[in-house]
């Protein structure tokens, strides 16, 4: 998905006309999201209407394609935390700091949903709200894990500019994916000692339209996803330059003063 | 390295020895919690004895939160991370040295509640030689885990409310791992304990590695 | 439907925090863009 640049350095030289509109979106980004506007239009078409009721599930397995694909984002996000982290620690560019951060918080939402999403398709589903399988368990600890990289970085980014980076949200956000893939691996080892009748297992006979549906999602997710890392990172991007951009008006200001008071 | 790791590990262990903040609060809470589990979940002695290994880690994991917090705050005072920092030493030394004195008193605090596990909760002590090998390994990680996002938030004014959720779900593991190893121990089936015991060794290895590893930078920004 | 409840609250909540947040990380986006001068956001 290369519409829009994830990294200061990747950006077009200007072709920006003198008055550029005061937003967030650009030509790539109205496209996206365009595309992903229609595409969530075909996805509740088929996930609510075309697709089949499951045989055991029945009609609750709709929610399947909602729920799935959020999760797939979500660990997608955690993925790209991680990364944006770990090449901020080696390359020390604003960009993957900004990056980071986008993604620790959009990443944040798609969990919160993943979990919301699954839970209500559990009920009718399983008949409980909550099970104590290795899914639902670690997701919500990656869950409490991206509240606390957000809380690390919000400190952070409170220090001052670009100049006084913490390597300590960074730290975190690098310890983010290793961390889910432990407590995952743990948590799923844990689980699969009690076989019980009701775990959550995906019918590896899914097929047709509901696997298509599912299909769908994914994309769908994914493209909703990326339009919403963009403009999340260049709001992040924009709160930089504002740091900067405040400190050196500060700066004109407090000069213009010190010309009219000195003598 | 390991001679920074005997300096630093000796100054905190001295500092505990002389302010005894571990065995006067720390172990009081340990007990306290016992007697709290032990309030809220029947004294029906029944429940409390099958739930006694996962009780027992939980009981350890919040004391290693105050373990922890004290670690680091006994540096904020006094420009001590400051002098830290100056003294030269080699920060990987200085990572290994303050995670060996958490490590220590997590021992000793275990051995207090284990005590009292014992006595409050009733469960058969058999397997020990797991249940040893257990407390080693886990302590050996929430030591080094601890320290490492102890840093991490060493020296914020929101430490203690952000400590919590950066390491207990990082801890999670641990938990697991140390409860089901304790599991197969006191159930007298210790085979089944011992890959847990591999998991909870893992895990120690993996935060000491990397902690070693980032520490230095991390102790610049604290 | 059956079950038909479910798949609405579902759905409903999904899709509504997802504009939720869409529209509020587009206005932040106006809001910060509106104050920052043209040359330091390169991409419209």
């Amino acid at each position: 998905m290369s519409s829009a640049p994830l990294s200061p350095q990747a950006e077009a030289p200007a072709r920006a006309p003198a008055r550029a509109p005061a937003t967030t979106s650009s030509p790539a980004t109205r496209v996206l999201g365009a595309l992903t506007l229609a595409g969530l239009a075909l996805l509740l078409l088929y996930a609510l209407v075309w697709s089949p009721a499951d045989r055991d599930m029945h009609d609750s397995v709709r929610l399947m394609y909602l729920h799935v694909p959020t999760a797939i984002a979500a660990y997608l996000g955690c993925a790209i935390t991680t990364v944006a982290s770990a090449m901020w620690l080696w390359r020390r560019s604003e960009g993957w700091w900004v990056l980071g951060g986008a993604a620790a918080e959009v990443a944040t939402v798609f969990t919160g949903l993943a979990l919301v999403t699954g839970s209500i398709w559990g009920r009718p589903t399983w008949g409980t709200y909550w099970q104590w399988d290795p899914r639902i368990t670690s997701t919500t600890l990656l869950f409490i894990m991206l509240i606390g990289v957000q809380a690390l970085r919000r400190i952070d980014n409170e220090g001052g500019d670009a100049a006084a980076r913490g390597v300590r949200g960074a730290v975190v956000g690098l310890l983010l994916f290793p961390n889910v893939m432990i407590v995952h691996f743990s948590v799923d080892w844990w689980r699969s000692l009690h076989q019980t009748a009701t775990i959550t297992r995906l019918d590896p006979t899914i097929e047709g339209t509901m696997l298509f549906t599912l299909m769908l999602g994914i994309v769908v997710m994914g493209m909703l996803f990326s339009w919403l890392l963009v403009h999340r990172f260049r709001v992040g991007w924009l709160e930089e330059r504002l740091g900067t951009v405040g400190l050196d008006q500060a700066i004109v200001e407090r000069r213009a003063e010190a010309g009219v008071v000195a003598p | 390295m390991f001679r920074d790791a005997g300096l630093v590990a000796g100054k905190d262990l001295r500092i505990e020895l002389r302010s005894h903040v571990t065995t006067q609060q720390v172990a009081p809470f340990a007990i306290l919690m016992l007697i709290l589990f032990g309030v809220a979940l029947d004294p029906d002695r029944g429940i409390l004895d099958r739930a006694s290994s996962g009780l027992f880690w939980v009981a350890v994991l919040f004391c290693s939160l105050l373990a922890i917090q004290r670690a680091f705050v006994i540096e904020s005072a006094d420009g001590g991370r400051d002098s830290l920092r100056l003294s030269g030493l080699d920060p990987a030394g200085i990572f290994l040295g303050k995670a060996a004195a958490i490590f220590l008193q997590l021992l000793v605090l275990e051995v207090v509640l284990a005590v009292g596990v014992v006595v409050m909760y009733g469960p058969d002590v058999t397997g020990v030689p797991l249940l040893l090998a257990t407390c080693l390994a886990a302590t050996a990680g929430l030591a080094a885990a601890g320290t490492l996002y102890g840093v991490l938030a060493a020296g914020l004014r929101v430490r203690e409310t952000l400590l919590p959720i950066l390491l207990l779900p990082v801890l999670a593991p641990v938990l697991i791992g140390a409860t089901k190893a304790f599991e197969a121990a006191l159930g007298g089936v210790a085979a089944d304990g011992w890959p847990w015991c591999g998991l909870l060794v893992t895990f120690a290895l993996l935060y000491v590695a990397f902690g070693t590893l980032a520490f230095g930078p991390l102790l610049e920004e604290a | 439907m059956t079950h038909a409840y479910y798949v609405a609250l579902g759905w409903g909540i999904g899709l509504v925090v997802l504009a939720a947040y869409s529209f509020r990380t587009v206005r932040r986006g106006r809001a910060l863009a509106q104050r920052v001068p043209p040359e330091q956001r390169r991409w419209s």
